[in-house]
């Protein structure tokens, strides 16, 4: 169930995610660059559009936002152009392009096409029984999920409606009751 | 002509000249202004503006860019500064990029820097420890270096000179290995480390575990509030520079204390080039300058000078004041000059997890971060195979559980609601190291860098001693875990090189013989006594402890012996 509140800042984050994305960005297309600037993968558009859906399995939109509310694959992207080790990026790319292959196999039709339940299931299949698939799938896998909750993990929602970070703590204390930890919504306090 | 010559050497004439505005160079402005001296401090690097000039202080983690990291580029253009921790997005900005500031390394030596006003001390850990007679004492009785020519009665009425108006967290511990000073109250140890506290007490007397001495405000005081400084807010995030001067700075304390006096002109952008030394007069007269940008030349003058440039920058400029009276650089009568070079061991860790006091965690976050064990070995006399010993820091913390594995609707979950992690504890050993002839810098006879300064060549390296005390450290702090209860307990050597301790110190020694020494018991080149030298480069020794606290004492204690001097005449003066 989602309520009007949230579902208003569904709306407010996604608007926030298609701000980043120059107009040319016209999904389906092979022929248009990613939405942002790599200056060392070599991805497009449906790459991107791809990649989208395997974050959105990844960290599904629930009663909280999703990676797509969250636009978190842009965050992915950010991350592998930017501060990732060519050899990992290379990997990267191209277990990507084996994803749709893999999901043909293994599910009769490519990823993009599939349903939620059976995107899930190649993914799983591919986390816990790598060793069916190719070095680079499992290598994307990996570096794509460690990644996507990177994001989420740094995100602002994450990081002020879930696991809150201060600023500006102004206290310490070194003997706090875990009994008076709320869970639901911890500060995190080393960090 | 003449009269315009004349105005202009005036106006580049200051009754004393401080080179360098970091840690100790803040306090030489600082103490100079106080009494009165008209001061001109020069920088290398550009002018950081407390609160102003601290682009990042307020971001919340998702507006950096990249979540704090650095990208893949810029890690591989600096190799040497990416192996330091404060080298990350929120304050590499403050850290010396390798291709800028180049040098040598004879021997691996990773060399950290901080070119801004400033300096180092924005960046620093901010832990400071009080010397005690021993450490003092140690290179006499165990052999080594030479005399320090002034004991701890000598510093200790500046030792609490300083930490009066820096502002010291820590408590009033009674031990003779590290003696208390002038505290606020000092952090608090965690449920996990106050075990190990107790568990010690048990087990071993002699090695207290104490909550880490800091230089943040926990119960500011009038002096703090004048400063315009108030509490430390327990951010953590200190070397963006604290917009509440929650620790201490030069950029926060020290220097616009002295520019309130009117007294002080600070010089940013202005690389030293030597010291001039006047062959008739039989005196340092001023330094030549080169522009940073413009790389003009310009010579400034006064009676007195303090050198602080940072502990090896402060060797390259003496080695680089040559004269016909000083052809081996300024004071170096006895060829010591930039020899006996030493740092602090910081390649051994020791990690553990501890089951127990799962009913607490921490809540906030604790800028002393956690606790500290003074020197235990051959403190009162020498017991092991090797000389010397080793501080050690201590911190305990509980993470937040993360799945390593699984995805979806149940890693979401997790992620959002996710389990304590028991106690992860850790210590880090804090060896001394013996100052050596063979550990050197000296100037590399051809290359130079782009202000026409010769680059410094750096040959500093561990020894079999070094070595021994860190088998010792392992050995000891594994048991030590052990009978605390830790399990899972694991030893880590970075084999890391000498440098990235941050703490490299000597080349400029303070001794009472001109002919192994370069500085005396006041810190004034024994040979040119209007030049002192108050930052690490004095050191004889290194001892264990954080060093920062005992350059601000040396450099407080150095000016008042100065502008003595000065009124005594002498000094004598233009």
């Amino acid at each position: 169930m989602m309520n009007r509140r949230l579902a208003v800042r569904h709306l407010t984050l996604v608007a926030g995610a298609a701000a980043l994305l120059p107009g040319c960005l016209a999904p389906g297309s092979d022929e248009q660059p990613a939405s942002y600037p790599l200056k060392h993968l070599a991805l497009n558009a449906s790459h991107e559009k791809l990649l989208a859906e395997v974050c959105e399995t990844l960290l599904p939109r629930t009663a909280t936002p999703g990676a797509k509310d969250l636009g978190l694959h842009l965050y992915v992207l950010k991350m592998l152009d930017d501060c990732t080790a060519p050899p990992d990026q290379k990997a990267f790319v191209a277990g990507l392009g084996q994803l749709d292959a893999a999901a043909t196999r293994q599910l009769g039709q490519a990823f993009g096409a599939s349903p939620a339940a059976q995107r899930a299931a190649l993914l799983q299949r591919i986390e816990q029984a790598p060793a069916q698939f190719s070095p680079e799938l499992g290598a994307f896998y990996r570096a794509a999920r460690q990644l996507t909750v990177d994001g989420y993990l740094s995100s602002k929602y994450f990081r002020t409606k879930e696991v809150v970070y201060e600023l500006v703590p102004g206290r310490y204390d070194g003997f706090f009751p875990v009994s008076n930890l709320n869970l639901a919504v911890p500060h995190h306090g080393q960090s | 002509m003449a009269n315009l010559n004349i105005d202009s050497i005036k106006a580049r004439t200051f009754d004393a000249i401080v080179i360098g505005s970091g840690m100790s160079g803040g306090w030489a402005a600082k103490e100079l202004t106080d009494k009165g001296l008209k001061t001109l401090v020069i920088e290398r690097g550009r002018n950081v503006v407390h609160n102003k000039d601290y682009p990042t202080t307020n971001l919340y983690p998702w507006e950096l860019p990249h979540g704090g990291r650095l990208p893949y580029e810029v890690q591989q253009a600096n190799p040497i500064a990416s192996r330091c921790y404060v080298f990350k997005e929120d304050a590499q900005h403050f850290v010396v990029k390798d291709a800028e500031h180049p040098y040598v390394q004879e021997k691996p030596f990773d060399w950290i820097r901080g070119y801004q006003v400033g300096g180092k001390s924005l960046l620093w850990a901010r832990q400071t420890q009080r010397w005690s007679k021993y450490d003092f004492e140690g290179p006499a009785r165990d052999g080594f270096a030479v005399p320090w020519p002034i004991g701890y009665d000598d510093l200790a009425p500046w030792y609490s000179h300083v930490e009066k108006f820096a502002g010291i967290s820590g408590n009033r511990d009674g031990l003779a290995a590290l003696p208390d000073g002038e505290f606020m109250p000092g952090f608090p140890l965690n449920a996990a480390e106050d075990h190990f506290r107790r568990q010690m007490q048990r087990h071993h007397p002699d090695r207290p575990v104490i909550s880490a001495r800091c230089a943040h405000l926990s119960k500011p005081q009038p002096i703090h509030y004048e400063q315009g400084r108030v509490q430390c807010q327990n951010r953590t995030l200190c070397q963006r520079g604290c917009p509440f001067g929650g620790y201490f700075s030069s950029n926060s304390s020290t220097l616009p204390w002295a520019m309130k006096s009117g007294h002080l002109t600070l010089a940013p952008d202005l690389v030293v080039h030597s010291i001039l030394y006047d062959e008739q007069k039989g005196r340092a007269t001023g330094v030549r300058v080169i522009d940073a940008h413009t790389k003009a030349t310009t010579e400034y003058y006064a009676p007195v000078l303090f050198v602080n440039a940072g502990a090896l920058n402060t060797n390259l400029i003496l080695l680089n004041s040559t004269s016909g009276r000083f052809p081996q650089g300024l004071g170096n009568d006895s060829g010591v000059l930039g020899k006996y070079v030493a740092f602090h061991n910081y390649s051994a860790r020791v990690f553990a997890d501890y089951e127990g006091a799962q009913e607490f965690t921490t809540d906030g976050r604790n800028p002393a971060g956690g606790g500290y064990l003074p020197r235990f070995r051959n403190v009162f006399k020498q017991e092991t195979d090797f000389l010397r010993g080793y501080a050690t820091s201590f911190g305990a913390s509980r993470g937040l559980a993360q799945p390593a594995q699984g995805f979806g609707a149940e890693l979401k979950r997790q992620l959002e609601h996710p389990a304590l992690k028991p106690w992860s504890v850790g210590a880090g050993m804090m060896g001394e190291t013996i100052p050596k002839e063979s550990n050197y810098v000296r100037l590399d006879p051809s290359r130079k860098d782009a202000w026409g300064m010769p680059l410094l060549s750096v040959s500093v390296a561990y020894d079999d001693n070094d070595a021994k005390m860190k088998q010792d450290f392992f050995e000891q702090m594994s048991g030590m875990f052990a009978q605390a209860g830790f399990t899972n307990i694991k030893t880590s050597d970075s084999h890391q090189a000498p440098g990235l301790d941050i703490h490299e110190m000597g080349g400029v020694r303070m001794g009472h013989d001109p002919r192994t020494s370069l500085l005396n018991k006041w810190n004034q080149l024994h040979a040119c006594p209007n030049v002192y030298v108050t930052d690490g480069a004095a050191m004889t020794s290194t001892s264990t402890q954080n060093p920062s606290l005992t350059y601000m004492a040396l450099t407080a204690r150095a000016v008042e012996h100065a502008v003595r001097e000065l009124k005594q005449r002498n000094l004598p003066t233009t």
